[in-house]
């Protein structure tokens, strides 16, 4: 930890959280945000830990945003109960919450001199004027920007202005931290390079973070857990690799990666384990820990990556398959990307390969370890 | 005729082309666009031709009794400045003045806040509704507007039959400065809000939210983020407000009751009443230098509002 980051980390609210040990950082319980006829949030549960990098993942308009703009006192919860380090907030407003904010849009002030901008929220606390200088700088070099603080807002590049916002929003020692999708209209180099910088940033500063994105990639690289939201319900928090292997519900399943998402019901099967039979009578091995469940409507989730193309049926125990035509083949470099036709299911298979080996028209074997298909009952798809 | 058969029409075209080539009228092309500005132009300088006259007749002295023209003095600025009839010209251009501030000032802090709610309401209901309402005023037409308030604030009428209800008899306003501010207000609020509201909508709200996460409650983040962002538009509008006001006629004239008059009424009556060309130019010219030299206010306000907010610079 560098000197710098030492002295923010030295500030009294820092110390505090660091005492509350396991209680969360906030807890939204029963959360209901409603905008005329649909609930933006919708019976919302969720704890956030301490130190904890968890992001909000969703598709636009899923209610990610609106979370993270109760929590900063933007908007009220019209139902439930939103506690902020054990205080319930509902009567707190947004300048004396204490929170750091980055703005999909920066919202830095254009009037204002980059070091006016990191000295606002130091100004708005009424501290002294050397204090201020010094923090400013101390700010300026824990987000790695050079000497630019008499710089005006609009002559930085699309990176420094990203600094000169998560500088602003760290200044004043909050201990909780909102992104809201702030890297979203960046490219994609320097969409990886702030990532990077949060990612050192949480570990080198005691601060809790909350990201918001739509971006499934970052939130896996980001976050120590991650929370997917749908159309206002939260549907499954966990770790990234958890809801990757074993995600709650078929829309987890689908949001995140490419995977082939196919109804039946499963069955004990032969004698190599249970599979998921198809209204069409294609049958899948699925993972055998899932034989207790036989005789139930359920989705089997098959990872494009997962499923390897063989010229001919094999039969190695623990590896299931099922005969094909590929129908369409597309170089994608790392990858090549088949979609193919079996008979018994409706929709296409998906296949991320890295041979490229089978022309479109040509019959295949699909094969796959059956521990990797995840099976989710079909009662979970229900509203997510 | 029978060898051509153009028509006479196309003829004196061919002929105008002809003429023009001849004349390079092609270069006109390089200074087109200040040909464009040329009406606006003549119109400023036909106005300052006018003001150049009225220049040369205030420093002439003008006999009221033969209605002759004298030689050249300073008469008309000593009457106007120098007592016994001087007080009285001084007492209205300090009234014109005094109340046209306050009535600007007045105007930028209520309209203002109406340029906002239209800017930032999410109802559109309230929008239209709100914009309707201060447009209305407008096409009712000066003279209208200005017996309607005459209505409303004489001691007969709502206002009067309001204080009634206290048991205040006479209880209206007409006649009063502070009448004569309410209806002034009233014209001045809706332009200011109009002339801010661009100014107003170029600001991002996420501004606002940003100031508001950092720590700054409402008064805060309009010190220090609206108003500075605003501040093009309310210098333009405090300065378009002032200047209707300083030259404000119906108002002092009806609201007034003859007792309040500004600048403009006195004038009139100097011309009309006293029929003297000279003295009334001379005021005329005193106020257009006054009200020129106020203009510049709003401009020092807003060096010094921004000494004020922004006390130091790193080092």
């Amino acid at each position: 930890m560098t000197q710098q980051t030492a002295a923010l980390a030295d500030s009294p609210t820092a110390n505090q959280t660091a005492t509350q040990g396991d209680l969360p950082i906030v807890r939204l319980s029963g959360a209901i945000k409603t905008y005329g006829q649909t609930n933006a949030i919708d019976n919302v549960d969720l704890d956030i830990r301490p130190r904890e990098l968890f992001t909000l993942l969703g598709p636009s308009g899923s209610g990610k945003s609106t979370i993270l703009r109760a929590i900063a006192g933007l908007i009220s919860i019209d139902g439930g109960q939103l506690l902020i380090e054990g205080q319930d907030v509902s009567n707190i407003p947004t300048y004396r919450r204490n929170i750091g904010m980055v703005f999909q849009s920066l919202a830095l002030f254009p009037h204002m001199s980059v070091f006016d901008n990191i000295a606002f929220p130091l100004k708005m606390r009424r501290i002294g004027r050397a204090e201020v200088v010094r923090r400013v700088a101390d700010a300026l070099d824990i987000v790695r920007l050079p000497r630019i603080a008499e710089r005006k807002v609009h002559e930085l590049s699309g990176g420094q202005q990203q600094r000169v916002a998560l500088a602003r929003s760290l200044v004043y020692n909050p201990s909780l931290l909102l992104l809201d999708e702030p890297f979203g209209a960046l490219d994609k180099r320097l969409r990886e390079e702030m990532q990077l910088e949060v990612v050192r940033l949480h570990k080198e500063i005691d601060v809790t973070i909350i990201n918001v994105t739509h971006d499934q990639v970052e939130a896996m690289i980001l976050s120590d857990r991650i929370g997917v939201m749908n159309e206002g319900r939260l549907v499954q928090v966990a770790a990234g690799e958890e809801l990757y292997r074993r995600p709650k519900t078929r829309f987890v399943a689908d949001f995140l990666g490419r995977s082939n998402c196919i109804d039946g019901v499963l069955r004990t099967g032969d004698g190599s384990g249970p599979q998921l039979v198809t209204p069409g009578g294609a049958a899948l091995g699925v993972d055998p820990g899932f034989a207790g469940t036989a005789g139930a409507a359920c989705t089997a989730i098959l990872r494009a990556e997962d499923i390897e193309l063989l010229t001919a049926k094999s039969d190695v125990p623990g590896i299931a398959g099922v005969a094909g035509q590929v129908d369409l083949r597309l170089f994608e470099g790392e990858t090549v990307y088949y979609e193919i036709a079996v008979a018994g299911i409706d929709q296409r298979i998906r296949v991320a390969s890295r041979s490229g080996a089978h022309a479109p028209g040509a019959s295949v074997w699909l094969a796959w370890p059956r521990e990797r298909v995840w099976v989710v009952p079909e009662a979970a798809n229900g509203r997510a | 005729m029978a060898g051509r058969d153009i028509s006479p029409g196309w003829a004196v075209i061919d002929a105008i082309i002809a003429l023009g080539s001849w004349l390079k009228i092609n270069r006109l092309a390089r200074i087109q666009p200040y040909i464009l500005v040329a009406p606006a132009v003549l119109l400023v300088s036909l106005l300052a031709v006018g003001v150049v006259y009225l220049g040369w007749l205030s420093i002439h002295s003008y006999d009221t009794f033969l209605l002759r023209q004298g030689p050249i003095s300073m008469e008309q600025y000593q009457r106007l400045f120098e007592p016994p009839s001087g007080d009285y010209y001084q007492t209205t251009l300090v009234r014109t003045l005094v109340l046209s501030v306050l009535v600007t000032a007045g105007s930028v802090a209520l309209g203002l806040p109406v340029a906002y709610v239209i800017v930032r309401s999410r109802s559109r209901m309230l929008r239209v509704a709100i914009l309707v309402l201060l447009l209305v005023p407008f096409l009712m037409g000066e003279i209208v507007r200005t017996f309607a308030w005459y209505m409303i604030l004489s001691n007969r009428g709502a206002l009067g039959w309001f204080a009634g209800l206290f048991g205040i008899e006479d209880g209206g306003l007409l006649g009063t400065p502070l009448g004569l501010f309410i209806g002034m207000l009233q014209v001045s609020v809706p332009l200011v809000a109009l002339l801010v509201l661009p100014a107003v909508r170029r600001i991002d709200p996420n501004l606002e939210r940003a100031a508001a996460t950092l720590g700054a409650s409402p008064a805060r983040i309009w010190w220090h983020v609206m108003i500075p962002l605003a501040l093009p538009g309310l210098v333009a509008a405090t300065v378009v407000v002032l200047l209707l006001n300083i030259a404000e006629y119906d108002m002092p004239a009806i609201l007034g009751l003859g007792r309040l008059p500004f600048v403009a009424n006195v004038i009139g009556d100097i011309y009309r009443l006293q029929q003297n060309l000279y003295l009334g130019s001379a005021f005329s010219l005193v106020l257009l230098a006054v009200s020129s030299a106020l203009i510049i206010t709003p401009f020092l306000l807003v060096r010094l509002y921004l000494r004020l907010r922004k006390p130091r610079s790193i080092s």
